[in-house]
């Protein structure tokens, strides 16, 4: 009895493996010829996007291109949060795709893997903001940008008028705000709501804060950080902040066992102030709780005389492999995406500007503010910090929240991965 | 055994039962309610909320998923197994140093750690070019699972007493024969540990399948689950919808190789 | 039970047939062996080569730098937190599977009606991805609206943060995971117990022997392979956790629950030093097999042959 279910089950496995040989044909593998108008060639295309909506918009625009193209077949891939690592991998094995999304490392990590762009149709518009983020030194244009990120902190307009506060424009007005909710709302509220058990949230923090306090003066510590003659004591400011926060009850108490959905979910229930979360969040919540109005304001300043910010950077951009066996496709598939209508089809209702100065967008009501005055500075561990710091300012800060590690130990173990980070690049 | 010991094993074996059933439950109640409600998950939502699982089933294009899962856990696990066994053979009946040092060998492919092999594992793959091809996958779930399947039927061989063998020898079987008519049948309980064990361990693999399988047409459940993590949004409720449909059919199986599993065993031929 | 070496035979045309394609028998493990040659043994050849340089993950260049990365390994404070971890993760997570798996086993062994049905919902878990089984088990924990907190919080005491003390967070992990793999360690006890030949327990009753007696003089020395089996599995399952311990805490806070596996991850992908990474991932090799080399040894040592 066992030698025919045995044989039943190898003969059952033997066509399954013949199934499993047969089928996926040439998924992932490249045709050679990319001249011929007729030969259907298929391109491959990762993008970073993960939230269900972003991902729909980019399928609607590939199945509009795939319409308008019908030799070009795209198979588009969204590893969500294996994104980078999937392409780390990729990339030590020489093994990229056609088309890909640089997500702020243009210049810095992806570029000597990059084809030259600059002859494209849209390489002259693209807006002045982006236009260093996308170049290689010499001038080439090396990425498609379709968007510019515009972010800043969350706030719960509704709590902060239920409380007589504006909406604040200092780091100190800021403090006050979140200490009169603290003290007014007898706990039921959370002035600022970070889940740290999701390192990333921390690093947000630092990111954002760094601008007021290094960047956005007039006196600033920008070139000392490119050149690397930075004074790290200026470090601790940030992580004292967040150590302020933790200590006056500002933020939850299980700030590091709380995870980023934690937040979501309690400022859908109106349980929260403000947030470092950016433009992400907004869908999320509205999700949740479409009665509740989150909306983002400019980052407040540190230095008395200096003006809010919104922190910017590359937001979703398009880059060609160099050794792609379908350039023309791969092209063509890019150059879609430069149309106006496509640029904002794939903005969508996020609070992002458009990365080519021929389409434009409507912002809606996200932002406490519309003053087009307001400066949006780059991504601060993108333009300033070396390719690697996001992990370390996250880790760090984890750290220190849990009493570990002092404002000072943070800046020196922040300082030694800079050092040797930027001696790897 | 006695009325009263009867009684207190009956309660064990309830409370045990409970006790195990809480997180199923709980992923239950996750998986009815509609995203965004804010009671306690003790208390399912009677109204089911079964858009999470139509929406999970698109969003995570679970059909096609399954099928590439199905197939590729089936036929690894058949020819791990074969394989495995085979493997295990000579190296349970003929003792030499060269067999013991090759078995420990194998037996230290199961302390590898996958990450480390992951990255040159990758390039060597693209080499190959068995990227995003589900036979490549198979290949590396057979060969990742192998030692451990060695380590059980070599295990299980030392119980089966050379008598066997020998007599099935003096009838005229050839290797072949003797070991798959003769000695399988007697290795169930091991081979039906194997199948469960290592099945569910492809199933549910995900460091494989996502770094190999990434084209959207091959990916497995797992991977495709992930869809539901990203960043900025959690859609916990439909990952939970997602995760007992991905579930069952392993369930299923178990079901149907419990009996192997643990009873029918090597009977009179070989004991007593 | 078992033999080493040679059997004893008595018929000598046997043995000579036997013996006759004596080694051709061995030809049976080559494919299995081509196998992990390409796929484990090259790999891993190439990994600890990467651990000798400072390669961050991805650029084709790198420069060799010897034994720099471990004598890195040998002053980090991080790697001594995360291979106490790492240690506490697979020890402990084996002891209480094995106990509390061979417990079971004895439960289910008795024969009561319903047994069959508690054996598949105690193995069920295994079934379920351990990513999931993390998420389910965080749903349990945390300090906002778990599971856990809502009971206390219904029976009037106050909610507690386990994953807050950072000793505590290790201990969920581990129950975590003890939670959805003591059904391995159950089925194979299960699995020996039911091959304990019932004239030896019968003969041990007759002699007059108690059942804790039986127990400890009969059943367990019996069931010794299964012991040696299930813990040297366990022990290799055990130092591999990743994803309960990334759906409960993500390693944190900083690294104070992460274990060799999650901290490779991070640097290698995260912080972008591979090459450290690969110096880890031997050291996590050389691990795992001083755990499970010493643990079968010690436990084959102990079994007995019927």
């Amino acid at each position: 009895m066992l030698r025919t279910r045995r044989a039943a089950v190898m003969l059952v496995g033997l066509s399954l493996a013949l199934s499993a040989c047969g089928s996926t044909d040439d998924a992932g593998s490249s045709d050679s010829t990319t001249n011929s108008s007729t030969d259907p060639v298929t391109i491959t295309v990762f993008s970073i996007a993960s939230e269900e909506a972003a991902v729909q918009r980019y399928k609607d625009v590939i199945a509009d291109f795939e319409t308008v193209n019908p030799t070009v077949r795209v198979e588009a891939t969204f590893p969500g949060e294996q994104y980078e690592a999937l392409l780390k991998t990729k990339m030590a094995a020489n093994d990229l795709p056609d088309v890909f999304q640089t997500h702020g490392w243009t210049r810095d990590r992806y570029q000597p893997y990059l084809l030259g762009l600059s002859d494209a149709p849209w390489a002259k518009d693209i807006a002045p903001a982006m236009v260093a983020n996308v170049t290689s030194d010499d001038g080439t244009v090396l990425a498609l940008p379709i968007s510019q990120r515009k972010a800043g902190i969350n706030v719960n307009v509704k709590i902060l008028s239920q409380y007589g506060i504006d909406v604040p424009t200092t780091w100190d007005e800021f403090l006050t705000a979140a200490r009169t909710i603290r003290d007014k709302s007898g706990g039921s509220i959370t002035p600022v709501h970070i889940g740290g058990a999701d390192s990333w949230t921390i690093g947000a923090f630092y990111n954002w804060l760094a601008i007021p306090a290094l960047i956005s003066p007039t006196d600033n510590q920008a070139s000392a950080l490119l050149d690397g003659s930075f004074d790290w004591s200026k470090w601790d400011f940030v992580s004292k902040q967040l150590a302020l926060l933790q200590s006056e009850q500002l933020i939850n108490d299980d700030v590091l066992t709380a995870k980023y959905s934690d937040s979501a979910q309690l400022i859908a229930q109106s349980k929260v102030a403000f947030a470092f979360y950016g433009g992400g969040v907004i869908s999320e919540v509205k999700r949740l709780n479409p009665d509740v109005d989150l909306q983002m304001m400019p980052i407040p300043s540190v230095e008395p005389g200096d003006a809010p910010t919104w922190s910017g950077g590359e937001g979703d951009t398009l880059a060609i492999w160099k050794d792609t066996k379908h350039a023309e496709a791969a092209r063509a598939f890019v150059d879609f995406f430069a149309e106006p209508k496509n640029v904002k089809a794939i903005i969508g209702d996020a609070p992002d500007e458009p990365g080519l100065i021929t389409a434009t967008v409507d912002v809606g009501d996200v932002l406490t503010t519309d003053d087009p005055d307001i400066r949006v500075m780059p991504a601060f561990d993108r333009q300033y910090f070396p390719n690697g710091m996001w992990d370390v300012m996250c880790i760090n800060g984890q750290e220190l929240l849990s009493g570990s590690l002092t404002a000072a130990q943070v800046s020196a173990a922040t300082k030694s991965e800079y050092e040797r980070l930027r001696l790897a690049s | 055994m006695s009325g009263s010991r009867r009684i207190v094993v009956r309660i064990s074996l309830a409370a045990v039962a409970i006790a195990h059933l809480v997180p199923f439950y709980l992923l239950l109640s996750l998986a009815t309610r509609s995203p965004g409600s804010t009671g306690t998950i003790w208390v399912p939502q009677f109204a089911v909320h079964w858009a999470n699982v139509t929406e999970a089933w698109t969003a995570a294009r679970l059909g096609p998923s399954l099928v590439n899962t199905l197939v590729i856990t089936v036929v690894a696990v058949v020819v791990s197994a074969v394989l495995g066994l085979c493997a295990a053979y000579p190296l349970a009946r003929r003792v030499t140093r060269v067999n013991s040092t090759i078995m420990s060998a194998i037996i230290a492919g199961m302390m590898v750690p996958n990450l480390t092999i992951l990255v040159p594992l990758y390039g060597f793959m693209v080499q190959i070019h068995g990227v995003n091809h589900r036979w490549a996958v198979i290949l590396l779930h057979i060969t990742f699972n192998l030692p451990l399947i060695v380590f059980l039927y070599t295990g299980a061989l030392r119980g089966v007493p050379r008598e066997l063998d020998e007599a099935a020898a003096i009838d005229g079987a050839g290797l072949f024969r003797t070991l798959f008519q003769v000695i399988a049948p007697v290795l169930k309980p091991t081979t039906a540990a194997v199948v469960v064990i290592v099945g569910v361990a492809i199933w549910n693999d995900f460091n494989f399948s996502v770094f190999f399988l990434q084209a959207p047409d091959v990916r497995t459940v797992t991977v495709s689950m992930q869809a539901f993590f990203s960043q900025y949004n959690v859609y916990v409720e439909r990952a939970a919808a997602g995760s007992i449909v991905s579930s069952l059919p392993m369930v299923v199986l178990f079901l149907a190789l419990q009996k192997y599993f643990v009873k029918g065993l090597a009977s009179g031929a070989v004991k007593g | 039970m078992s033999t080493n070496g040679y059997a004893v035979n008595r018929t000598a045309p046997t043995v000579r047939r036997l013996g006759r394609r004596g080694w051709r028998i061995n030809l049976l493990y080559l494919p299995a062996l081509a196998l992990l040659l390409t796929f484990i043994a090259y790999p891993f050849v190439r990994g600890v080569m990467y651990s000798l340089t400072d390669w961050n993950g991805f650029s084709p260049s790198y420069h060799w730098v010897g034994l720099g990365q471990y004598q890195r390994m040998l002053s980090d404070a991080r790697v001594r937190t995360v291979l106490l971890n790492t240690l506490v993760y697979a020890v402990a997570s084996t002891l209480l599977q094995n106990a509390i798996g061979l417990g079971y086993a004895l439960l289910l062994d008795k024969g009561i009606r319903g047994s069959a049905v508690v054996r598949t919902i105690v193995y069920l878990p295994i079934i379920i991805s351990n990513l999931i089984m993390g998420y389910i088990w965080y749903f349990i924990v945390r300090n906002n609206g778990g599971a856990l907190n809502d009971v206390l919080i219904a029976f009037g005491r106050d909610p507690v943060n386990l994953l807050a003390d950072r000793h505590l967070a290790v201990l969920v992990i581990v129950a975590a995971n003890t939670f959805q793999y003591v059904g391995v360690a159950m089925v194979l006890y299960l699995s020996g117990l039911q091959s304990i030949p019932r004239s030896c327990l019968e003969a041990a009753e007759i002699d007059g022997a108690s059942p804790r007696q039986r127990f400890w003089r009969v059943t367990l020395p019996l069931l010794m392979p299964s012991v040696t089996v299930s813990m040297t599995v366990n022990v290799i399952g055990g130092l591999n956790i990743f994803a309960v311990i990334i759906a409960l805490t993500g390693g944190g806070p900083g690294y104070a629950t992460s274990s060799l596996g999650t901290i490779m991850y991070q640097l290698y992908f995260g912080e972008q030093n591979a090459g450290y990474a690969a110096g880890l991932g031997v050291l996590m090799f050389l691990l795992a097999a001083l755990l499970g080399l010493t643990t079968l040894g010690a436990l084959r040592r102990r079994e007995v042959d019927l």
